[in-house]
């Protein structure tokens, strides 16, 4: 083809991975061209990419670090369907493909001089960690952070050998919750939403950003309202199923928007407008 | 006003179609399954076609059975493929699609439907590069209808039965031959090979049309989304899909990928892409077995808005429908587009 065609993935090789939780892993893929490799490391915290497993499928993930804490690029794949099956098969060395970067991206010029305050649920804390790592990159360009990590269960929460790193860094503070107790577990039990509404963040000059299941960020929301935080101080991702990533395959419309091009990321007064949204 | 006799049109026709693909209205034993209650109407037998002479075309054909946007967009095509040899090296060959193509016939409502794709493949940035190469090599000689046939509305979603407006040429039918309508430089540069003649005061017949209706309002369509007609829509839906792959500017599709190994580990994997349909069940759902459209109404109401409300929201056309008929005449439930605009637009009134 003449022109550049955005529906070819650039190929590149798996060259680490390593558990996270219970069926969730990280893989770590570097393009095989250097050129490649140069135009790609761009992408922006909150930008997603589609991973093929070559032969099987290709499927849409957030990126889960920054081109700074790379060069590999890394994403957190959570062992549900038939290609993330495959993915969690791949042998080290094996030939992937990629394509990206795609989407929208957190406004993290906009909100330089802010407190951030971050909320993952489950794997959804995997596109916020490109968010974490950016902040404490440039710890001098934002205000307090604030990081609620919450999961169903221990062995679901994700990136567990960071949080010393994170909760230990300047201006800095974590709170993991689990929603029900289990054995030796000592730390926070209850719903993300009731962990929020105790440390309760101040919404002065505040922005949070929320990624999780639908039901999360909607109770999420609900919350940070209680609080005072106003719809358009938050921040959220979405997901969807796609096949294109580009606007073209029309999978991942919300009423009159795409997923893709208009998001993933999108403040909460946006989605509000939409006709159609499922959270 | 130009003209062209029958006889050269034929004979350009099968010039032409030794130079280039040639695609044209041409019969098909679609619809002549043995034992139907309603057959469809004669027309409804003809389909775009690639053809090697004017004598394969159906002259007097009226709505083609499918439009013709498979041409420009397959049904199901290759994206690339990754060959892998014995050693594990592994080369990836994107397809050049380079051969010119002339579609000739097509009916002003589907080149219609291919501005609406134009809208969302090519000026959409980022283009798709199948599309762009495709619509790149594709010249579109229109054939004015004389009639609006049985379940045509193109006159209500703002064409025309003989509209020039999206063809590089437009023929209409006339005494002995066809009047000539030269309209881009892409059908300026086609007709060249033509020898037309130039007929002074040659009167263009008034196409039969059926009656024109009242849109819904953008209005209606922001109060109507949680309204309790679209449950009664969706009840009756089977969720066939066939109203989406008959119509002119559906353009939703699906990625696979096939893989061939050999016994000395070498292989081909293939990605294709097809059509696909938002009416499908589980066109939403994610994997782990999420579906956000879960229900028949939101699945149903998602065409109809898209059509009218989504795309004209998000591109530069009027509406994403051409009013070609095509999903009246094959829905299995008789589900009807153009009875869903007038309630519509009589609910916008109540």
């Amino acid at each position: 083809m003449t022109e550049e065609n955005p529906m070819r993935p650039y190929l590149g090789t798996l060259v680490g991975t390593r558990k996270l939780a219970t069926n969730i892993r990280l893989f770590q893929i570097e393009l095989n061209d250097p050129a490649e490799r140069d135009k790609f490391s761009v992408w922006k915290p909150g930008q997603f990419l589609f991973f093929s497993a070559l032969g099987v499928g290709e499927a849409p993930f957030g990126f889960a670090n920054i081109p700074e804490c790379g060069p590999a690029i890394e994403v957190a794949i959570n062992n549900v369907g038939h290609v993330t099956r495959h993915i969690h098969m791949l042998p080290l060395g094996s030939t992937v493909g990629i394509r990206g970067p795609l989407g929208n991206h957190f406004p993290m010029e906009e909100i330089k001089g802010q407190n951030i305050v971050v909320l993952g649920g489950g794997i959804g804390g995997a596109p916020l960690r490109p968010v974490i790592q950016y902040i404490l990159n440039h710890r001098a360009d934002y205000g307090h952070l604030t990081i609620f990590w919450a999961a169903r269960s221990p062995d679901l929460l994700v990136f567990t050998d960071e949080y010393d790193e994170w909760n230990s860094a300047p201006d800095t503070e974590m709170h993991v919750t689990i929603d029900r107790p289990a054995e030796g577990w000592t730390g926070n039990v209850g719903l993300i939403t009731q962990i929020l509404e105790q440390v309760a963040p101040s919404p002065e000059s505040t922005t949070t950003i929320t990624c999780g299941p639908p039901i999360m960020i909607y109770f999420v929301g609900k919350t940070l309202n209680k609080l005072g935080f106003s719809e358009d101080q938050m921040l959220i991702t979405l997901e969807a199923r796609m096949h294109c990533g580009i606007g073209k395959c029309g999978r991942c419309n919300m009423g009159e928007k795409l997923v893709c091009l208009d998001g993933p990321v999108f403040r909460q007064s946006e989605v509000s407008t939409f006709l159609e949204s499922f959270l | 006003m130009r003209f062209i006799d029958t006889q050269t049109l034929r004979d350009w026709l099968d010039a032409l179609a030794r130079q280039v693909t040639l695609i044209a209205p041409a019969p098909s034993n679609i619809g002549e399954a043995p034992g139907l209650v309603n057959p469809p109407a004669a027309g409804m037998y003809a389909l775009y076609q690639p053809v090697g002479s004017a004598d394969e075309i159906a002259w007097d054909f009226q709505r083609t059975a499918m439009s013709a946007r498979e041409f420009l967009f397959p049904k199901t095509e290759t994206l690339f493929t990754i060959e892998t040899d014995a050693s594990g090296k592994t080369t990836l060959h994107e397809p050049k699609v380079e051969q010119p193509q002339v579609i000739f016939g097509i009916r002003p409502c589907d080149a219609r439907g291919m501005r609406v794709l134009d809208a969302i493949m090519l000026e959409q940035e980022p283009a798709d590069a199948y599309y762009a190469q495709r619509r790149r090599n594709t010249t579109l000689v229109g054939l004015s209808c004389p009639e609006m046939w049985e379940n045509c509305f193109c006159t209500s979603v703002g064409g025309a039965p003989n509209s020039s407006e999206d063809v590089d040429i437009l023929l209409t039918q006339v005494e002995d031959g066809y009047a000539v309508q030269i309209v881009t430089e892409k059908g300026e540069k086609l007709a060249q090979g033509i020898q037309l003649q130039e007929v002074e005061g040659l009167a263009l017949p008034e196409p039969k049309l059926n009656e024109t209706f009242e849109m819904p309002t953008e209005q209606t369509w922001l109060d109507s989304f949680n309204d309790v007609y679209w449950d009664r829509v969706g009840e009756r839906c089977l969720g066939c899909r066939a109203c989406v792959y008959v119509c002119p500017t559906c353009r939703c599709f699906d990625v696979r990928d096939e893989k061939v190994v050999h016994p000395d580990g070498s292989g081909i994997t293939r990605r294709v892409r097809s059509w696909d349909s938002c009416q499908g069940v589980n066109y939403r759902t994610v994997a782990g077995g999420a579906n956000p459209r879960a229900n028949p109404d939101q699945r149903s109401r998602n065409r109809f808005y898209c059509k009218f409300y989504y795309v004209p929201t998000d591109y530069d056309v009027p509406f994403g429908c051409v009013g070609c008929g095509r999903c009246i005449a094959v829905c299995p439930v008789n589900i009807d587009i153009s009875e869903v605009l007038h309630d519509l637009a009589q609910r916008g009134k109540a």
